[in-house]
């Protein structure tokens, strides 16, 4: 494999280049760690305030309820509740899961793991991070407009988010924000796709590399195809919006011609089901790895959870029709769909066997990045299997738009990718920071993050599949649905205890910034090449660009003499 | 390595880099106008007839004369690479000033174009027919001005330069978009103003 010449970049030197405008791939990644770490809070309280409505109707929101809503005396109007779950949707999956999970450690890892000094293109890098703060800004700005923000649910379906749904210029600043944020995020893939494929250290074949960086690659190349269908019908409905045009206008709603409202639910959906993978697969390629480096065991069939990875990647563009089963589709389209759908269980099925068969008598350490691995084999496997009654027809005719699939896309998208990502936050923490993270902390912190998920989730199931509705301000006016009253207070209280366990989690993290122990170079015993360099990373990574000699995932070899258990991607494979 | 042997190295290498970001973003861009065309291709064939009841077809007269202007951009540019290859700058700088006559031209029949649909009577809001033209040819004028600023950008900051391999890749580069453009405004051409 040809290999190129890297140069040393001199190290910044004033307070703008090193951590405003950098170019250094590391600070990038800080930079989107702390922003989506931001966001992260800002949706998490959104949420609350969402359950809060669903446990207490007409009772004033705690502590800040009175300030946000004096008119109502702290009471979440039903206007402000639907910009709550519009808000709370857009922000958790484009500003605070995509930079924390793609922008993070997509950019702190890829390099870092393929032994080059930086990614190929820097300054398209620090333009992706800025077009991210802008759509965040034009987004937040959105809430202080005089009709308030979007408020048409994060898929922003016509006729809710056209003019007559949405009258306020909320709706027009979302989509300007979601356009904008596309272009950050095409913007990272141009860079992640050439970085992989030309930076590859010398002797790093495709399947040499660590399962994060094939994660983060096929996401990226998601990424490159899909983010553009989105911003194409963002843009129509923009024109729509603001230049009168009627592309989803029907009926008596245009004033000529018929535009065709389902025609944005298809391109929204052609992106919108790649988006679930484009925010799940690096998790799964980052725990993939983690279950291999804290079971001591090679990953078990390595090249077949790389392969089955990219055949879900590329499966995952011929389905999305099965989010739209209930739009009068033919039923030849919607048997299509369905049978498309169920062939994905194909791969999931082996690459979650790959990681049971990692973990299978394995010499399990019980560290933080590993609990968080393994609380997302649980929770992607229940999020998989619910996935399979959304996916059938007959089923779906009854669960569709039910709290069920709140329950089963939080558990896909949200639990997986969160605690894959609080995973990597604790593994990648000496590397990133230089500083170890409190390990009893970490622990406490994932055991009430897991009862607290799981109480709301698996609440949220429960009461989706005894036809309680989403997106109702007060679904109890409902006589049928009042006796869900206690199991939606469950919920409630499960969301709060998840919320607070947060702060267990933000105390750990600065106080580790501030006073942590200062870490080794390899504090968890792992052989990828980032551990081979000194904590945290210097600017340049890598004195001399590495020669990769194994993969990434050798352990247990009973021929290691040196009283190590692994070793470095760097040295030759010790055969007996 | 000896340095000969390096440059050539790091050669291949922006080789390399340029033509995989470049083919990204050209994926990226198909996506982009694929989806519009997907969105075209659904209401022309769910509308029984077109132009819809009380609209007439734009003449063709302006849209020719974009195609043409886009065309002849493309094929001065193509000439200027060429010169610019054979290391004459004098001749490769006046092709890329017709290119950038041509690029100007193209915003101009563009805004005849708008003008004259306004004096049809088609604005934004007529409906689906006139929503889709202004729509594909302002997204279209958006991206072409892009390629017209890099165009202005080769010859402030490109050209002044000597030439070099580094500078004949941008120049590559700068070409494939605006081709793509060409291409793209060739089957708007096609399916909003000829079928």
């Amino acid at each position: 494999m040809a290999t190129f010449e890297q140069h040393i970049h001199p190290a910044p030197t004033t307070f703008l280049s090193k951590y405003i405008f950098s170019f250094d791939h590391k600070v990038i990644a800080k930079q989107f760690l702390w922003y989506g770490i931001f966001f992260l809070a800002v949706g998490g309280m959104m949420a609350l305030m969402i359950r809060w409505t669903l446990a207490f109707p007409g009772e004033a929101f705690p502590i800040i309820g009175t300030m946000l809503f004096p008119d109502t005396h702290g009471v979440i109007p039903p206007d402000t509740y639907a910009m709550l779950f519009t808000m709370h949707g857009t922000i958790m999956i484009f500003y605070a899961i995509t930079p924390i999970l793609i922008g993070a450690f997509g950019n702190f890892c890829i390099p870092l793991m393929i032994g080059a000094r930086d990614m190929v293109f820097p300054t398209l890098n620090m333009l992706s991070f800025w077009f991210a703060v802008l759509s965040a800004i034009i987004l937040m700005s959105s809430l202080f407009t005089p009709l308030g923000a979007a408020a048409g649910g994060w898929t922003s379906y016509p006729t809710l988010s056209t003019v007559i749904g949405s009258p306020g210029v909320g709706q027009t600043l979302w989509a300007l924000a979601i356009f904008v944020v596309g272009i950050s995020s095409t913007l990272g893939a141009i860079n992640y796709i050439t970085t992989i494929i030309v930076l590859r250290a010398p002797g790093m074949g495709y399947f040499d590399m660590p399962l994060t960086v094939w994660g983060l690659w096929l996401t990226a190349i998601l990424n490159a195809i899909f983010l553009p269908v989105l911003a194409a019908g963002v843009l129509l409905l923009i024109f729509d919006r603001v230049f009168g045009t009627t592309f989803f206008l029907a009926g008596a709603a245009a004033t000529s011609g018929s535009g065709d409202p389902v025609l944005f639910q298809h391109v929204f959906w052609i992106f919108g089901h790649p988006e679930v993978y484009i925010l799940i697969l690096p998790a799964w390629g980052i725990v993939s790895d983690l279950l291999s480096f804290f079971a001591r065991k090679p990953a078990f069939g390595m090249k077949a959870t790389a392969l089955s990875m990219t055949t879900i990647t590329i499966l995952s563009t011929l389905v999305y029709g099965h989010h739209m089963f209930t739009t009068q589709m033919s039923p030849l389209l919607t048997q299509s769909f369905m049978t498309l759908t169920m062939t994905i269980s194909i791969p999931s099925a082996i690459f979650f066997a790959n990681w049971l068969g990692t973990i299978w008598k394995g010499s399990i350490r019980f560290t933080s990045p590993m609990l968080f691995s393994l609380g997302v084999v649980f929770v992607f496997g229940l999020g998989g299997l619910t996935g399979l009654y959304l996916g059938t027809v007959t089923t779906d005719l009854y669960l569709h738009d039910t709290y069920f699939v709140v329950g089963h896309f939080h558990y896909t998208m949200a639990a997986s990718v969160l605690l894959g990502g609080f995973g990597a936050i604790y593994f990648w923490m000496p590397k990133m920071f230089g500083v170890m993270m409190n390990e009893c902390l970490a622990k406490v912190h994932f055991w009430l993050t897991m009862i607290g998920l799981n109480g709301i989730f698996m609440g949220m199931m429960i009461v989706g599949y005894a036809g309680m509705h989403r997106r109702i301000y007060n679904p109890f006016v409902y006589e049928y649905l009042q006796k869900l009253i206690p199991i939606n207070t469950f919920i409630t209280y499960s969301a709060i205890l998840m919320g607070l366990s947060q702060f267990i989690f933000l105390y750990n993290f600065i106080h580790a910034l501030l006073k942590g122990e200062k870490a080794s170079d390899n504090p968890w015993e792992v052989g990828t090449l980032e551990w081979t360099i000194p904590s945290p990373a210097p600017h340049y990574n890598f004195k001399e660009i590495p020669v990769v000699k194994c993969g990434p995932h050798e352990f247990g070899n009973p021929n290691l003499k040196n009283g190590r258990d692994y070793q470095y991607q760097t040295e030759q494979l010790v055969e007996g | 390595m000896s340095s000969v042997n390096a440059e050539i190295h790091n050669d291949i290498q922006d080789e390399l880099k340029s033509s995989i970001g470049m083919t990204v973003i050209l994926v990226s861009l198909m996506m982009f106008f694929g989806t519009l065309f997907f969105g075209y291709a659904v209401y022309r064939f769910t509308t029984e007839t077109w132009p819809p009841m009380g609209m007439q077809k734009i003449n063709l007269m302006l849209p020719s004369m974009t195609t043409i202007a886009v065309s002849l951009g493309s094929l001065f540019f193509e000439i200027s690479k060429k010169y610019l290859n054979k290391n004459n700058k004098i001749q490769g700088k006046n092709f890329l000033i017709l290119s950038i006559v041509m690029g100007l031209s193209y915003v101009f029949f563009q805004y005849l174009l708008w003008r004259s649909m306004g004096q049809l009577g088609l604005y934004t809001s007529t409906g689906i027919f006139a929503s889709l033209i202004y729509a594909f040819t302002w997204i279209h004028v958006a991206h072409m001005s892009m390629a017209l600023i890099l165009f202005f950008w080769a010859y402030i900051a490109l050209l002044p330069r000597e030439i070099n391999k580094k500078m004949l890749r941008s120049f590559t580069n700068i070409g494939t978009f605006w081709h793509f453009l060409s291409g793209i405004w060739f089957f708007i051409f096609i399916f909003l103003f000829v079928l």
